[in-house]
């Protein structure tokens, strides 16, 4: 049983293998020019100096900064909106149908305004990063909240619940499953956007680093900004799952996803 | 007679958005009427909608939606046939998967966004940057539905399939795919809209002469917010619509699948 895991471990390991050794023969006898693909040595050696320098660290920094930032206004409104249109229906009936209306709206489409009123500084990008972080925040704990099984809020009835401890012993439970998807998508919305708003706005920041390598075409620079963007993304919604098998255990199906 | 009971009926379950827009639109007409905000930065409808019947005039809107358009159907088209290719190997093939799946959730974590830099050292500013770039994010959606959509059709129907003595091919033909379709119109759903705001990202990274993004970018840089407020219009527009329409499909093709259940 465990060799046949081994096993199929190993298999995954052929293609990047190949891949890898395709590179590595390509690049080092010239076949594709290094420009274009640098060797995979000169990669580590890049990446090396990059980190050495601090450039590498001081560039994540003010990326993840952003990030924080953006992803805290941005989720934590997103947070209000959807529970408060979960909760009142007026909420629901004023607000919902505009949510909706701007929802179909890619934030994407939005920077030029938001550069023309904020400049092309933090303001710009924090704000671009929490509008994007607000739409799934805000669905997600809006659906989670609407699903809350009709059974249980009648056994609340029967009960005679009141408002808070109804709050506190159902809906916040059973939504928060929902409310925990909502902030993995909102958390990777904004990791991308963030790349997003350095590249289209100068400033320090990793997606600039690899701006101004693209221009300078040092393309090892530029694929080392790829690979570690993707893991620290990866790592981030890992963080994220962690934290949500500690709080919910007891919800299987969220966690098997 | 129906039609006005209709109506009425709407209008008294459904006003309150109504009152909503209109809220909106009252402030937005009042803060530009009086110039609370400047024009150059908050446009007044009446602007707006004179920009709109220019660009449409000028033939402007036609043709950067347009090729905007036609570069989604690029690599939309790369995008989704190699995604359904490999999804159909990885969900008919255990081997298959054990090889690809790893190297697929490698390259799946980078944010879609972070491959711009990457494409355009490779591919240069023209076209066939933003076409890969496009394919990559219509890649994966349909990759991963195509995958789950095969590994959930149901043990019975394989079963049934082997009764009747289906040869491979038959057993993909007959029961394997059509069982998997709806998950795969959810998949192209999802990634013509991943295509969509894509082409608008690609645009804006890399100018080119026509495209929605470029017409907004453009729009930006040369202080027109009116044209900019036509493009958001446009680009929400054409969003929600690929949404729709893909949504009905997806209803339709999965009707059959809840009422076999």
């Amino acid at each position: 049983m465990k060799i046949q895991l081994l096993k199929n471990k190993l298999t995954g390991l052929i293609i990047p293998l190949v891949l890898y050794v395709a590179w590595d023969l390509l690049s080092r006898y010239e076949l594709v020019p290094s420009t274009l693909m640098p060797p995979p040595k000169v990669l580590f050696e890049t990446w090396w100096v990059m980190q050495s320098s601090g450039e590498l660290l001081l560039n994540m920094k003010m990326s993840l900064l952003r990030v924080g930032a953006g992803f805290l206004v941005g989720a934590s409104s997103g947070f209000l909106l959807g529970t408060a249109m979960g909760l009142w229906k007026p909420v629901e009936q004023y607000l919902n149908p505009v949510f909706n209306f701007f929802r179909q709206v890619p934030v994407v489409a939005w920077i030029p305004f938001l550069l023309l009123w904020l400049g092309i500084d933090e303001w710009f990008k924090i704000v671009f990063i929490s509008c994007g972080a607000f739409i799934p925040m805000t669905l997600k704990t809006y659906d989670g909240i609407k699903n809350v099984p009709a059974s249980y809020l009648e056994v609340v009835r029967v009960f005679e619940y009141g408002w808070f401890r109804l709050l506190r012993t159902v809906i916040v439970p059973s939504a928060l499953p929902s409310i925990f998807t909502g902030l993995r998508l909102s958390l990777s919305e904004a990791w991308m956007l963030v790349i997003g708003a350095e590249l289209v706005a100068a400033g320090e920041g990793i997606g600039n680093v690899m701006v101004i390598a693209r221009r300078l075409f040092q393309t090892d620079v530029v694929l080392v900004g790829v690979i570690v963007i993707a893991i620290t993304g990866f790592a981030m919604d890992r963080l994220l799952g962690l934290l949500e098998t500690r709080f919910l255990g007891w919800h299987r199906t969220q966690n098997a996803q | 007679m129906s039609i006005t009971t209709n109506v009425a009926t709407f209008i008294r379950t459904r006003y309150h958005g109504l009152v909503s827009f209109l809220a909106l639109f009252i402030v937005w007409s009042a803060v530009s009427h009086y110039e609370l905000v400047s024009a150059e930065y908050l446009p007044s409808p009446p602007a707006v909608a004179k920009a709109f019947v220019k660009v449409i005039k000028s033939g402007q809107l036609g043709v950067s939606l347009g090729s905007s358009l036609v570069r989604i159907a690029e690599g939309f088209f790369i995008g989704t046939t190699l995604g359904f290719l490999f999804g159909v190997a990885m969900g008919v093939s255990a081997t298959a998967e054990r090889l690809f799946a790893p190297l697929f959730n490698a390259l799946r974590q980078v944010p879609i966004i972070g491959w711009i830099p990457l494409i355009i050292v490779w591919c240069g500013i023209n076209e066939p940057s933003k076409i890969s770039f496009i394919s990559i994010g219509a890649f994966f959606p349909i990759l991963l539905s195509t995958f789950e959509g095969i590994r959930s059709v149901s043990k019975s129907y394989l079963e049934v399939a082997q009764v009747f003595e289906y040869n491979r091919i038959k057993l993909l033909r007959k029961i394997v795919v059509p069982g998997a379709v709806p998950n795969i119109v959810s998949g192209i759903r999802l990634s013509m809209g991943t295509s969509w705001l894509l082409v608008v990202w690609a645009e804006i990274n890399t100018r080119s002469a026509y495209g929605i993004g470029d017409l907004l970018s453009s729009a930006g840089d040369g202080k027109k917010p009116d044209i900019a407020f036509v493009c958001i219009i446009v680009i929400g527009i054409v969003a929600f619509l690929i949404n729709e329409l893909f949504g009905h499909l997806e209803a339709r093709l999965s009707t059959w699948r809840k009422s076999y259940r």
